[in-house]
């Protein structure tokens, strides 16, 4: 519902329905934004809880940059993305 | 990214190791807490991370309830680097105490630069300057450059323009001189040409005005040589011009100095005695106590200190008392005469600057007392002079009053 309603007045969906926000550079680097803790954080996994939904960085020499409140900073050779709810 | 990290130096932070099962939920815990983690690596045992150095306490505590424990890798940044210091503390005073006086002597004027002179001598303008308060060593807001500039103008009369400019602690001083004007008559103004000197005119040039004389006339001093005021025979109007002309002449002058034979000087015993001292800024430091009694007189030495071509305020004088004797000294003919020919020489040097002297004599008359040295010259120099011709009115009939 909420959805549609940004889509009709052309406003950002996440903004409006409260989903997360994952922002790439290529795939060396990814902010999301949203985060509400780190599940699991290994070298080559690293899986964030989003609240409606897990996300899963997949690759190799992963790293956390920044951590900040609701703001996580990805680094690394991103190889996939899962999405889990 | 840059002003971060010069933040986090600034600020200071711990690399820092966590070991324990719960790694996750320890990152969790301190992200809820408000805590800024970054560069945070994993490895097989455990994960690193980078935390302000304020928050490491709290980092610590939130690590106890995880059930994780941390180990301090390294400390870095600006404050680490204070808390060493604290051993050093001659050093960190040493630091201030230079930066200090680099910034209170930055205050001052230590070197003044005058250019723009030709004329008129550095010094003189330097005595100018230092009167009115700016000399090596004073500081900048002990003096108004604005007013300095005005009265170092008013002290020297030569001068048209002067401006200080203040480029740390150096005062770039540069003047122009003033073109000086000859005292003339104004233009708009009628005159007449009078003979400064008597003599027999040589040449003749007359740009403006009348006259009745021609070349190989004597005239005499103050006599009129150039009429300014001009009576048209035709119309009986009378015509006021500006006079204006060249008259070279020949002419006779005399100058004479007297030389008594006995008379009184100064002469050195030979005895010398040197005091040294140094000056720094507007400071002198004597090395010597009081001066000599008796009669001296004084030489003083400067040998300021220049690096790299730029003379610091800073000298090494040394001032040398010369002692002398007044003699009573009885010359002889001979060197009375020389005395009087070398002081005629010096009244020749200043009486006849500009004028071409065509021939000369001397005359020495030998008395009881001393002896007189008497020059004739023959000089050719332009004689004319303009005189102002004043016009007034008085019962109806115009009166021409000639400035004498």
């Amino acid at each position: 519902m909420a959805i549609k309603a940004a889509r009709a007045v052309e406003l950002p969906i996440d903004f409006v329905a409260g989903m997360v926000h994952l922002d790439f550079s290529g795939n060396r680097e990814v902010v999301v934004e949203g985060c509400r803790g780190v599940l699991e954080y290994d070298e080559n996994i690293v899986c964030i809880d989003t609240g409606k939904m897990k996300v899963r960085f997949l690759g190799r020499d992963l790293a956390i940059r920044n951590y900040i409140d609701k703001s996580i900073t990805v680094s690394g050779f991103i190889n996939s993305v899962e999405f889990l709810t | 990214m840059f002003f971060l990290r010069l933040i986090q130096i600034f600020l200071g932070y711990i690399k820092f190791r966590v070991d324990g099962a719960s790694c996750e939920k320890f990152l969790n815990l301190v992200s809820r807490a408000g805590i800024v983690l970054w560069n945070i690596r994993r490895d097989k045992t455990g994960l690193y991370a980078n935390v302000l150095l304020s928050k490491y306490k709290t980092a610590e505590q939130l690590a106890k309830k995880a059930g994780v424990k941390l180990t301090i890798v390294k400390r870095k940044g600006v404050p680490v680097y204070l808390i060493k210091l604290k051993n050093r503390l001659g050093f960190v005073l040493g630091i201030v105490l230079f930066a200090a006086i680099i910034v209170y002597f930055s205050g001052y004027v230590w070197i003044i630069k005058i250019s723009g002179n030709s004329t008129v001598s550095s010094r003189e303008i330097m005595y100018a300057l230092s009167d009115q308060g700016l000399e090596p060593g004073v500081r900048k807001s002990t003096f108004d450059r604005k007013t300095v500039e005005q009265q170092a103008l008013e002290k020297i009369p030569e001068l048209s323009w002067i401006h200080i400019n203040l480029s740390g602690s150096v005062a770039n001083v540069e003047v122009g001189e003033r073109t000086k004007r000859p005292e003339l008559v104004p233009d708009d103004r009628p005159c007449n040409i009078k003979a400064s000197e008597t003599g027999q005119i040589l040449q003749m040039e007359v740009y403006e005005g009348q006259t009745t004389l021609k070349v190989g006339d004597t005239v005499q001093k103050d006599e009129l040589l150039v009429s300014g005021v001009i009576e048209e025979p035709m119309t009986m109007l009378t015509r006021y011009v500006h006079a204006r002309a060249k008259i070279i002449a020949s002419t006779s002058r005399e100058l004479s100095v007297k030389v008594p034979f006995k008379t009184t000087e100064n002469r050195d015993t030979g005895k010398v005695i040197k005091k040294y001292s140094i000056r720094f800024l507007n400071v002198s430091i004597p090395f010597y106590f009081g001066v000599p009694s008796g009669n001296y007189r004084r030489l003083a030495y400067k040998n300021p200190l220049v690096i790299g071509g730029t003379q610091l305020p800073v000298s090494f004088n040394t001032t040398a008392f010369l002692e002398y004797k007044n003699v009573p000294v009885t010359l002889n003919k001979q060197q009375a005469l020389e005395k009087a020919k070398k002081l005629i020489a010096d009244k020749e040097r200043i009486e006849f600057s500009g004028i071409k002297v065509t021939a000369k004599e001397y005359e020495q008359k030998f008395e009881p007392d001393g002896i007189t040295l008497i020059g004739k010259y023959k000089c050719e120099e332009n004689i004319a002079v303009s005189k102002e011709v004043k016009i007034g009115e008085t019962g109806g009939k115009r009166i021409i009053r000639q400035e004498s």
